[in-house]
């Protein structure tokens, strides 16, 4: 009964502190964005100009997208949801793909075959995004005759490999690119030749255990860490990618508003910086707790309270 | 060797997978940004992509042909001028998208619409100051009484006709209308929104030649090189305006034309009076002579525009074609430059005045963020360099969007600014010199001022005949090409790509697809 009192104040603890931070970093993305040149300003304080921007996100005064002419939540929603789709993808597939690539890099005593690996790995995820992103159009456009960009999904009788293309191409830009991938990589390859050492792995290795499933449970920690430290990389990849692939995402909407000479749509872009430091808060939460749940004794009281 | 045949296999197959399907009778275009509001006066924004797809959807009264130089009738069937400033007009036999005839009572709720809610202020304080009061005499003739003896009453005329029984409701019809039901009467008509794209068909009911398309693509692609991809890989057929240098690139393909059209823009560099040095003609006559700006329209814009004596285009209907560009002569500009004074006194490679300053000019130009301004970048080179070789120093200092926007037009912030100036169809050059426009804000950014010029541009306002116009006209030109403001540098070329499946294309320099019922499609 304790025990769970604790946890429950703990929790709100929690999210007390991220609503703190994701409030102070609203306020400070305000007070930053009076530094912006803006003609509609010129004549206006930069303390006025603060507080119409503080307006809009303490008042809620999202009202309709100057830019879009739909109510600023509804362009959200349509563009975030594949902004969404973006992150997700990356995300899972960063997964699905580190986890037998360290695994196999490190247990198997192939010395050739592990540099190999981690050569190429290294090689290709140097690429910058924006590089990235356009030989991959390059390629499809030469290769397939056929420009995957979104546009292309729906209507005109897109095939399954060019819809394929399409989805695929700007995920693989964002996992590849900027050494997101490496890094991962990197820290669940050090995790595993790590375990490999001690001794209770060794233990597990003369009975003749199954040393996979002891390994990919030692590594979920590291994984977590090291993405969800990503997650910020990832998000400034999607706005190079959204460009490039005309994906109509929340990064694109940025940079549309950005791009907007005269009367800037403040209210959309204050709220797609919402939405974005609601996603990373979210991740952070998430890491939190099932750090909290694989370690409990790691978990520096947050959940606990001792 | 059986991994590699897997792969060329799997090539294949994903390549056969992939061919293209027969888009039958769509027209496909690109646009760099998003088309935003729906109603041509609720948008706060000026953005090509917009007035574009407005351009066919939504027909005005009247339209400039830039072709003959002339305004033609769109809506309206016959005019006629009568006493006391009126003029009488016949609509055409036209019918609105959603089947409602067009008549009078559209046209004078559009004129109260503007003068109420049009958020673009050049259009409507002309709206406001122009037209004094209009009457309707039955469904389809009206009448207007213009404020002034105007010349060009159907310059005024020139802007879209809404529809008076969806628009005149409550607040939220307006909404709606604006965001996902516009409703016009031009040769197409939205079907469906899809995200930033959207899919017009041809409208059956159009009052004129219909078009040969029955469906309009719009894609937004905000990336150029993705545009240029999407074009070569057939996802579009139009891409409405090519960077300059990449025009090389497609026409090498052969899968395209090129069609270049002209713009209502011309590139000048205006001299900020403010700086005291910078008030000396002759110095700002030596440096519109010392600068090659013929190599620099060949070089770096494909030599595709034309030198310019004045603020008018070359195609103007006002340019006066005996006043000639300056030529590009280092000598004459060495010789006014030490006419002046100017002697580099220091050895130091640069000229300095009688007095000692320095001759030493900050030049602020725009960077563009996302499309390629190498042209625009070489360009400046050019000008430091030769302003160099007569020993005047340049110091280059580019700036992004607002930033530019706000040390020109408000700040002051500079010596020396190249910038672009558009111009509508009426073509009004006085904000750029007139004493009145010094104000803060105001497009005379160098703060300019002439009295005689002052006194020019109030009689070509009031000029009643196209003869009186040009005469007037022509001595402005005289007077700017005498005291140089600016260095008048050229009026540009653009170049849209269009698929070799189309002929007969004409394209309006500001609409673009005003014209796209007289576009012809070869059988695909």
């Amino acid at each position: 009964m304790n025990n769970s009192f604790q946890i429950g104040t703990s929790q709100i603890m929690l999210i007390s502190r991220l609503l703190a931070r994701f409030f102070l970093s609203m306020v400070f993305f305000c007070f930053l964005l009076t530094f912006i040149p803006d003609i509609s300003y010129v004549d206006t304080s930069k303390m006025t100009r603060f507080l119409d921007h503080l307006e809009v996100l303490i008042l809620f005064e999202f009202d309709y997208s100057i830019i879009y002419g739909d109510s600023v939540w509804e362009v959200i929603y349509t563009n975030g949801k594949y902004t969404l789709y973006l992150i997700i993808s990356a995300i899972f597939i960063i997964i699905a793909m580190v986890i037998p690539l360290s695994y196999y890099s490190v247990m198997y005593n192939n010395r050739t075959l592990s540099k190999w690996i981690d050569n190429s790995l290294f090689a290709i995820s140097s690429i910058p995004i924006l590089i990235l992103s356009i030989l991959f159009m390059v390629l499809a456009t030469e290769i397939f005759n056929f420009v995957p960009i979104f546009n292309q999904y729906s209507g005109e009788g897109a095939t399954f490999t060019q819809k394929a293309l399409i989805l695929s191409l700007p995920v693989l830009s964002i996992i590849l690119g900027d050494g997101i991938f490496y890094s991962v990589y990197d820290s669940a390859k050090d995790k595993i030749t790590k375990i490999k050492t001690e001794s209770w792995f060794k233990g597990i290795l003369a009975r003749g255990g199954n040393p996979r499933r002891h390994i990919i449970r030692g590594i979920v920690e590291t994984l977590i860490i090291s993405i969800s430290g990503k997650i910020t990389y990832l998000l400034s990849g999607i706005i190079i990618v959204e460009m490039v692939f005309s994906w109509q995402g929340l990064g694109m909407l940025i940079v549309d508003v950005f791009k907007q000479s005269g009367q800037k749509d403040y209210p959309l872009l204050i709220a797609i910086v919402a939405v974005l430091l609601i996603i990373i808060q979210a991740v952070n939460a998430a890491k939190i707790f099932i750090l909290q749940k694989l370690n409990p004794e790691k978990s520096n009281g947050l959940v606990t309270g001792s | 060797m059986k991994i590699r045949s897997v792969i060329y296999l799997l090539i294949v197959v994903l390549s056969v997978l992939s061919l293209k399907t027969a888009y039958g009778q769509t027209l496909r275009y690109s646009e760099e940004d998003a088309v935003g509001v729906l109603n041509p006066y609720n948008s706060p924004i000026k953005r090509g992509a917009d007035i574009r797809f407005y351009s066919l959807m939504y027909e005005n009264l009247y339209r400039y042909n830039y072709t003959s130089q002339e305004y033609e009738s769109i809506l309206i069937d016959s005019e006629s001028k009568q006493d006391d400033g009126w003029y009488s007009f016949n609509l055409r036999d036209a019918v609105w998208h959603d089947g409602v005839s067009l008549t009078s009572e559209d046209v004078e709720f559009t004129i109260s619409f503007i003068k109420e809610f049009d958020r673009n202020d050049t259009r409507k304080e002309r709206i406001i100051n122009d037209i004094d009061r209009i009457e309707i005499i039955s469904e389809k003739e009206f009448r207007i009484k213009f404020d002034t003896s105007m010349t060009q009453f159907k310059a005024v005329l020139d802007f879209w006709i809404l529809p008076k029984h969806l628009l005149d409701g409550n607040k939220g019809d307006r909404e709606e209308f604006s965001r996902s039901s516009p409703v016009g009467t031009g040769p197409y008509m939205l079907d469906r929104r899809q995200r930033q794209d959207y899919f017009l068909t041809r409208f059956e009911k159009y009052h004129s030649k219909k078009p040969e398309k029955e469906t309009i693509v719009l894609k937004r692609i905000p990336d150029t090189s993705s545009r240029i991809f999407s074009l070569f890989g057939s996802a579009t057929d139009v891409m409405i305006e090519v960077p300059y240098d990449r025009l090389n690139d497609i026409e090498s393909r052969l899968s395209h034309n090129i069609e270049p059209y002209q713009s209502v823009s011309i590139h000048t560099v205006v001299f900020n009076f403010e700086n005291d040095i910078l008030q000396n003609q002759k110095l700002r006559l030596a440096m519109a002579l010392g600068f090659n700006r013929e190599s620099a329209l060949r070089q770096w814009y494909n030599d595709q525009g034309q030198l310019i004596a004045s603020p008018y285009s070359r195609s103007s209907s006002l340019v006066d074609p005996n006043i000639n560009p300056l030529p590009y002569s280092q000598e004459q500009a060495a010789s006014l430059l030490s006419d002046a004074g100017y002697i580099d006194s220091d050895g130091d490679g640069y000229l300095e005045s009688p007095n000692g300053d320095n001759l030493e000019f900050n030049l602020i130009w725009k960077k563009s963020i996302g499309s390629t301004d190498q042209p625009r970048q070489n360009t400046v080179k050019d000008f430091i360099q030769n302003m160099a070789e007569i020993g005047i120093k340049i110091t280059s200092n580019p700036q992004e969007g607002d930033f530019f926007s706000e040390a020109i037009f408000y700040d002051r912030d500079f010596d020396l600014t190249l910038i672009e100036w558009t111009f509508d169809p009426q073509y009004d050059i006085r904000p750029l010199f007139h004493s009145n426009h010094i104000r803060r804000g105001g497009k005379n950014v160098g703060g300019y001022s002439n009295s005689t010029l002052d006194n020019l541009f109030e009689k070509l306002y009031e000029a009643e005949t196209y003869q009186d116009e040009f005469r007037i006209a022509s001595q402005i030109q005289k007077v700017l090409a005498e005291d140089v403001p600016h260095i008048f540098m050229y009026n540009l070329d653009k170049n849209a790509a269009i698929d070799l499946k189309f002929t007969n294309v004409v394209i309006d320099p500001i609409y673009f697809f005003s014209y796209i019922n007289q576009w012809e499609v070869i059988d695909e």
